[in-house]
């Protein structure tokens, strides 16, 4: 029964050992000595033969004395290795076996400090890594250990009874009993599940590293493929011409590490090709799921002897059906090639053919007057030939479901997109590679900032392959820009700049950009204080992300006359939220108002919807659907589903992300009764009730609907001050024009009252103001300028009776 | 001290574990040999024809194509029963020399610390003395 003591008992020796020889001086010291022998011995041996005038006994005492040392080093090392691989034993052929006990890693952390294992955790290569990689600073560990404090013993570790202990249980111990490291850690942002997801990952990557070394392992020795079992095989010429192997997959396929969801497709894949007869395979998956990487995965676990055992021998080579098509235009010569690659695929024996986007494929052959599916079939039922293809979901329930002859060949595997955490987990392997290739340093958190900003607001492909391809962004610009620690932050500022959506940590200027939200909002927006304060909180809510990521970023129904500053309002947002106010994207929802309004939005057969074009081009916007209340009912069901879950379904089947997008509709809709409030301002959030109800009594808007939207914001009719000020608020813009043309503009306050009466109207509201002081201030400016009256660097001053004039 | 006690530890490990790790990768590297040499596979399909070549049969009755298909037939299995039967001798010649050296190892392995330590004072004393 092995105890936490004599666990610490057995390493004790070695660690020390190895603390004065440490492994790498041993490795050296194995080669010198050895070389030295050598060297030492053929002299000795020509000296003997030919007679040399060297001394014979020294020569023999040297030969001797190294030969001794480098036995001495070789048993030192095999006694090391025993320890150092102690646990990788239990990988391969051993699944009844439990072994139990410290790794040496374990070990190392108890041993370094007995009395502290906080302080050995730190002390070792490891654990500092552990530490750097959870964005802990070492000033903050260092303070932490200096100061006085609880602390650890190493023989008080629980030792796991049916496993190996390993470093990521001593982070957990540490983590539930230091009281002070965890929050130490905490204030570093670093939580329980960060710090043991951190743990894991680096205790996985050395272990990686070091089962490498141990090439005596059956693992290892795997790896090496067989070399008799191909003589019982033939030769698939044709398969081989027109083929690739599946090492040689699109660059951007990279697979990474596997999840749990893709290990249990890699055993659906074993188990159905395993089967007697029509053991074929089709993976169905949206781009970006990863369908061919889990094939490739399979296909190593296989090959490498990792599956299971009658499925060693198999070979997995992908159809170029490109250069097939391309060498053999003709219908009859690609059939009878066709013909003869699976013939002589199946003939060979052990052959497993990959066929990437089968509907695609089926498809195409099709147009060259080729029934592929009738080919294929005779072959999928053959015990020595099996088929792997993958397929989009689109395209197979379009092509390939009401197909049911066809379609029983295969077993079907639905991979569905990875979800955050599944992603961390294929990304970790990728991390390291990125980490050895441009020398930088991820920590974990920026992982997983990648995985979750990429779920988040990345929208072209799907989850695991966007967040690989941002991996590899994130790697090359940390890598250009010489930053040698890639952290959060640093992700968060990245998914910014690509998006236009602030991400990471709130910034100085921000903070007090959001803080003042209502402020900044109302440089521009004059009046409307209730609904600017309630933009303004649902902004700051989305900000810090602590709203359903699965919505849009913000749905606004904005209710109010026309000309009282709606679309002034979603422009301001545009401006603040995403930094361009072009990034406004603008519906005009009259022009859906009949029957065909969906098949236009969301397209038909010919062509593509405008909705789904719009999100496309801009999936980082705002977008504002004026009149809302005129588009057709089956538009206003669309809608459900789009503020609700963020994302529909266009004609083609394909799935269109609204989650990165403010989503503002307008509508003039109870506009009666708000005029109300323009001369009693307190009694607006009293008739918001009012004008819901009435709204919802008069058919205009589902209460499902309405209730759909973040917010629904009353935009109140504009008194007389408010409309001053937006007169003050547009000739400021023309001074500032008129200022760049060299000329000094001055308007009396008359004139200002005037155009703020005359500019507004009780059914359009301001609308017209902007036109008014066209025609009347711009004109008058326009005429002096053209008359010569006044000359650069002149005062000119309009009044009342200017423009009466 | 600490040598003594790091000596004792190694020597009950050599004649210990050590000797259990041993035979553990003796056995792992025997499987790696008939795994590589597939050497199941050899004998199941040792009078196979080779790489799988075989003249089918005429469906119509004629004596010279039916001759034909049957002496290349038998020419392929000849072929391949050579061929497999060569790597066959070659895998079980690997692994009877990997199990004489691991025998011969195993014994060196029990002599190994004399061995070693006989080296370094002999080896030692011999130059010591011959320098004098």
């Amino acid at each position: 029964m092995k105890t936490i003591n004599s666990e610490l008992q057995s390493f004790e020796p070695i660690i020390r050992l190895s603390r004065i020889l440490p492994r790498s001086v041993m490795q050296r010291l194995r080669i010198v000595f050895f070389c030295v022998f050598l060297i030492s011995i053929t002299t000795f041996l020509a000296t003997f033969i030919f007679s040399l005038a060297l001394p014979l006994p020294l020569w023999f005492g040297i030969s001797l004395l190294f030969f001794g040392l480098w036995l001495e080093q070789v048993l030192l090392y095999c006694y090391h290795n025993s320890f150092y691989f102690r646990g990788f034993d239990s990988i391969r052929n051993s699944a009844n076996k439990i072994y139990t006990g410290l790794t040496y890693r374990a070990a190392l952390i108890l041993l370094s400090n007995k009395s502290d294992i906080v302080s050995g955790f730190w002390g070792t290569a490891m654990g500092k890594e552990i530490i750097e990689r959870c964005e802990i600073t070492p000033e903050a560990i260092s303070a932490y250990l200096t100061a006085a404090r609880m602390k650890l013993a190493a023989t008080e570790v629980p030792l796991q009874s049916e496993r190996m202990t390993t470093v990521v249980d001593i982070a957990t111990y540490i983590y539930i009993y230091d009281s002070g490291f965890r929050t130490v850690c905490t204030q570093a942002g670093c939580d329980e599940t960060m710090f043991l997801a951190t743990t894991r990952f680096v205790t996985k990557t050395h272990e990686h590293s070091v089962r490498k070394q141990r090439w005596w392992g059956r693992d290892q020795l795997s790896r090496l493929g067989a070399l008799g079992s191909a003589l019982s095989e033939g030769i698939p010429y044709e398969l081989q011409e027109f083929s690739k192997p599946l090492s040689r997959l699109p660059a951007d396929t990279e697979t990474g590490g596997t999840s749990t969801e893709q290990k249990a497709a890699i055993e659906k894949i074993e188990v159905a090709l395993a089967r007697s007869r029509a053991a074929n395979v089709l993976l169905i998956g949206n781009p970006g799921v990863g369908t061919l990487g889990i094939i490739a995965h399979a296909a190593k676990k296989i090959t490498r002897g990792g599956g299971l055992n009658a499925l060693r021998s198999l070979h997995f080579s992908v159809l170029d059906i490109e250069r097939l098509m391309a060498k053999l235009p003709e219908a009859t010569q690609f059939e009878l090639m066709l013909h003869r690659i699976l013939s002589g695929a199946a003939r060979a024996g052990n052959h497993a053919i990959i066929i990437p986007n089968l509907s695609q494929v089926l498809l195409a052959t099709k147009a060259r007057g080729v029934d592929m599916t009738t080919l294929l079939d005779s072959y999928l039922t053959l015990p020595t030939l099996h088929l792997l293809a993958t397929d989009s979901p689109d395209t197979y329930h379009q092509h390939l479901e009401n197909n049911a002859l066809f379609i029983r060949r295969f077993e079907e595997i639905l991979i569905e997109p990875a979800s955050v955490e599944e992603t961390i987990t294929i990304l970790e392997p990728l991390v390291i590679k990125k980490e050895a290739y441009y020398g930088i340093r991820f920590t974990y958190a920026a992982i997983a900032k990648i995985a979750s900003g990429s779920e988040r607001y990345l929208t072209v492909g799907d989850m695991p392959e966007r967040a690989i391809q941002f991996l590899s962004e994130v790697a090359e610009i940390g890598a250009r820009s010489n930053t040698k620690t890639i952290t959060e932050t640093y992700v968060g500022q990245l998914l910014g700049d690509k998006t236009g959506i602030p991400t990471g940590p709130v910034t100085d200027t921000e903070r007090d950009q959001l803080l003042h939200l209502e402020d900044v909002l109302h440089t521009r927006i004059v009046g409307q204080g209730a609904a600017i304060t309630a933009l303004a909180k649902t902004m700051r809510r989305a900000r810090v992300s602590i709203e359903r990521a699965d919505k849009p970023i913000g749905s606004f129904l904005f209710l109010g006359p026309t000309g009282v500053g709606k679309t002034e309002t979603a422009k301001a947002l545009a401006y603040v939220f995403f930094g361009d106010e072009t990034a406004l994207v603008r519906f005009d929802m009259s022009e859906y108002s009949n029957e065909t309004a969906l098949a236009h939005l969301i397209g038909d057969d010919q062509n593509s919807g405008v909705l789904t074009d719009a999100f496309h081009e801009h999936p980082y916007a705002v977008v504002l659907f004026d009149e809302f209340e005129k588009a057709h009912q089956m538009v206003h069901d669309l809608f459900l589903q789009i503020l609700d879950e963020g994302f529909f379904t266009s004609h083609r089947g394909e799935r269109v992300n609204v989650r990165n997008t403010i989503l503002i509709a307008t509508s003039n809709a109870g506009s009666d009764l708000i005029a109300r409030t323009k001369n009693n301002r307190g009694a607006a959030p009293a008739l918001e009730i009012e004008i819901i109800a009435g709204i919802i009594k008069a058919g205009i808007f589902r209460p499902e609907l309405i209730n759909r939207f973040d917010n629904t914001i009353i935009f109140e009719s504009l008194t007389r001050p408010e409309q001053e000020k937006i007169a003050a608020l547009l000739l400021r813009d023309l001074t500032a024009r008129v200022a760049k043309e060299g000329y000094t503009l001055e308007i009396e306050p008359e004139l200002i009252s005037h155009i703020s009466e005359a500019g507004y109207d009780e059914q359009f509201g301001a609308r017209a103001m902007g036109r008014v002081i066209q025609d009347t201030i711009e004109d008058a400016i326009a005429s002096r300028i053209i008359s010569g009256t006044i000359k650069s660097g002149d005062v000119i001053t309009l009044g009342l009776s200017d423009i009466k004039r | 001290m600490f040598f003594v006690s790091v000596l004792q530890h190694y020597l009950l490990w050599h004649y210990g574990y050590a000797l259990v790790l041993y035979v553990r990768i003796y056995r792992n590297l025997a499987w790696f040999v008939t795994e590589f040499f597939s050497m199941s596979t050899l004998v199941r399909t040792l009078f196979s024809p080779f790489r799988r070549i075989t003249e089918p049969p005429s469906r119509i009755f004629d004596i010279a194509a039916w001759s034909s298909a049957f002496i290349i037939n038998t020419l392929s299995r000849i072929l391949g029963a050579c061929i497999r039967a060569s790597l066959l001798l070659c895998g079980v010649t690997t692994l009877s020399l990997l199990t004489f050296v691991s025998l011969t190892g195993y014994a060196f392995w029990l002599i190994a610390p004399i061995v070693s330590f006989g080296a370094l004072v002999s080896g030692g004393y011999i130059c010591i003395t011959s320098l004098l």
